[in-house]
């Protein structure tokens, strides 16, 4: 090999290792700024707004958390921990109506910051998330909607409305109204032994509600209803494949009715005044504590039914499935 | 009222009592193939004139490779997964509801269905998979209950449960859109002052 070879092959080598560098370079670079934009920085921000003491709060978050509690001030008071340059803490208060929300989610670095986007990159809200607490007068009226945020609320005596896609919702609930509903989320509520009308419907969560009283009508698909209430007015539990489990005491002239398909149902009632049963499965069995025998519909073909009174029959007890089990007893 | 009867060419107003009485062939009035042949004739050749290159050709497969990953990307990063959102292809199967639901609400489903394609994708990602993962519980409870009453046509109970399992259907449809407001809600801060 002659000496301009040498050189040329020389210069090569110098150029690819220089190109390597530069390649190498370029790469951390685009990580570091990936790494930077993940890791966004968390700050706290605080609001406080006079509001109605009976008013309607109502808050907005995507994702993080919303802890609500009621206190006895006329002001509603909001902590937000931000993560994510873009979010904000907006509070705002008019006639009677206070709202609570954080703007700035979807609105990335990378200024593609389309739903589409949004979800691609991290399900949802990516790095981006508030966690809200919020204290509110204890009469108000709560209006909450989140997409991944869990929530939660707990001393507030107005009627409640919360709702998230993903996020678990826990609440404590008084005597006024309660609508819960999520998509994926679970629901666990907790009564406080009182007369309420509770609503609350998952596609695919659990719902547990403990010491209820009054009215509860609960769905689920796939997820399982739990329930206590003492006394029970008028109770409709209903699952697709999801079990139910119902415990407490009948009101006077309380109605009862658990459907699933093929969800296992046990009710667990007793009933100071007796309750009339109506009880049917296509394929699944029939079980009592009180020592009856279903009956079979036909005798070649599937199909059991039970019916009966218990005491002075005030109450009505409604379950069927499709092949599910069903358990009824009365103590 | 006036008798309808039939009219074939060179009727002459006898009536026919027997098939065996019409003609075999009947040629059209007018011969149209020969200036069809002729205009296909000469669209080819045109074609054939202006596609001859093998550059063009070239061109064009490269386009249509450009064209289509441009829309698997737009696809890919609008959307994500697209096989993660689709509805699963055996969902639907129950499309001829049974009569005791009615053919127009069997009608109302398959186009709730449809929509709910574009609404799962305000879904997040887990929450996405849930929901089709209980769409398949509903469908099968339904043909669970199908076939039962195919065995036992007069059961009221089954009948029952078709239709409350049918409600239960358009209730998570109706929930995962009313998600879809949620999200933006959520999202924007629209409250409902």
């Amino acid at each position: 090999m002659d000496t301009g070879s040498r050189q040329r092959q020389g210069i090569d080598l110098t150029m690819r290792a220089q190109a390597r560098r530069a390649s190498l370079t370029l790469a951390a670079a685009l990580l570091g700024a990936f790494a930077a934009a993940g890791a966004a920085e968390e700050r706290t921000v605080q609001r406080q707004v006079a509001a109605d003491p009976r008013g309607e709060v109502i808050i907005n978050n995507v994702g993080g958390s919303i802890d609500v509690s009621g206190w006895d001030q006329p002001q509603v008071s909001v902590s937000a921990d931000l993560q994510g340059e873009d979010l904000e803490l907006e509070v705002s208060s008019e006639d009677g109506h206070t709202r609570v929300r954080i703007t700035g989610y979807g609105n990335g670095r990378f200024g593609l910051g389309g739903l589409g986007l949004f979800n691609f990159l991290g399900g949802g809200s990516g790095n981006q998330e508030a966690r809200l607490t919020v204290r509110v007068p204890r009469m108000s009226q709560l209006d909450v909607t989140a997409v991944s945020a869990a929530v939660h609320s707990a001393g507030v005596l107005g009627a409640q409305r919360l709702q998230s896609v993903s996020g678990d919702i826990r609440a404590e609930l008084a005597s006024a109204d309660a609508d819960v509903r999520t998509v994926s989320g679970d629901i666990n509520l907790r009564g406080n032994g009182q007369g309420a009308h509770v609503t609350a419907s998952s596609v695919s969560g659990d719902v547990t509600l403990g010491n209820g009283a009054g009215d509860l009508q609960a769905t689920s698909i796939s997820g399982t209803l739990q329930a206590a209430l003492a006394p029970a007015a008028t109770v409709r539990l209903r699952t697709t494949s999801g079990d139910i489990d119902l415990r407490g005491t009948l009101g006077r002239g309380a109605e009862l009715r658990g459907d699933s398909i093929s969800g296992r149902i046990s009710f667990q009632t007793r009933a100071p005044d007796g309750f009339a049963y109506d009880l049917s499965s296509f394929s699944g069995s029939i079980d009592d504590c009180f020592g009856q025998s279903p009956v079979h519909d036909s005798q070649y073909g599937p199909g059991v039914h039970m019916t009966g009174t218990l005491g002075s029959g005030d109450g009505n007890v409604h379950i069927k499935t499709l092949s599910g089990e069903i358990s009824l007893c009365d103590r | 009222m006036s008798e309808h009867r039939p009219h074939f060419p060179g009727e002459t107003g006898r009536r026919v009592r027997s098939l065996r009485e019409l003609p075999q062939q009947m040629p059209p009035r007018r011969d149209l193939w020969p200036q069809i042949e002729t205009r296909l004739g000469a669209r080819g050749r045109g074609a054939r004139v202006r596609w001859a290159g093998w550059q063009v050709r070239l061109a064009a497969a490269v386009g249509l490779l450009a064209l289509g990953a441009a829309l698997t990307a737009g696809v890919w990063i609008t959307h994500g997964s697209v096989a993660d959102d689709r509805l699963p292809p055996d969902l639907g199967v129950v499309s001829e509801i049974s009569p005791q639901i009615g053919p127009v609400d069997a009608r109302a489903r398959a186009a709730l269905l449809r929509s709910l394609g574009e609404r799962l994708q305000s879904l997040p990602p887990s929450s996405r998979q849930k929901v089709l993962a209980d769409l398949k519980v509903i469908e099968q409870s339904m043909q669970d209950i199908q076939a039962a009453l195919g065995r036992d046509p007069g059961n009221a109970l089954l009948r029952e449960m078709l239709l409350e399992t049918y409600q239960d259907e358009q209730h998570l449809i109706a929930t995962v859109q009313e998600a879809g407001v949620w999200t933006q809600e959520a999202g924007s801060g629209k409250g409902s002052i």
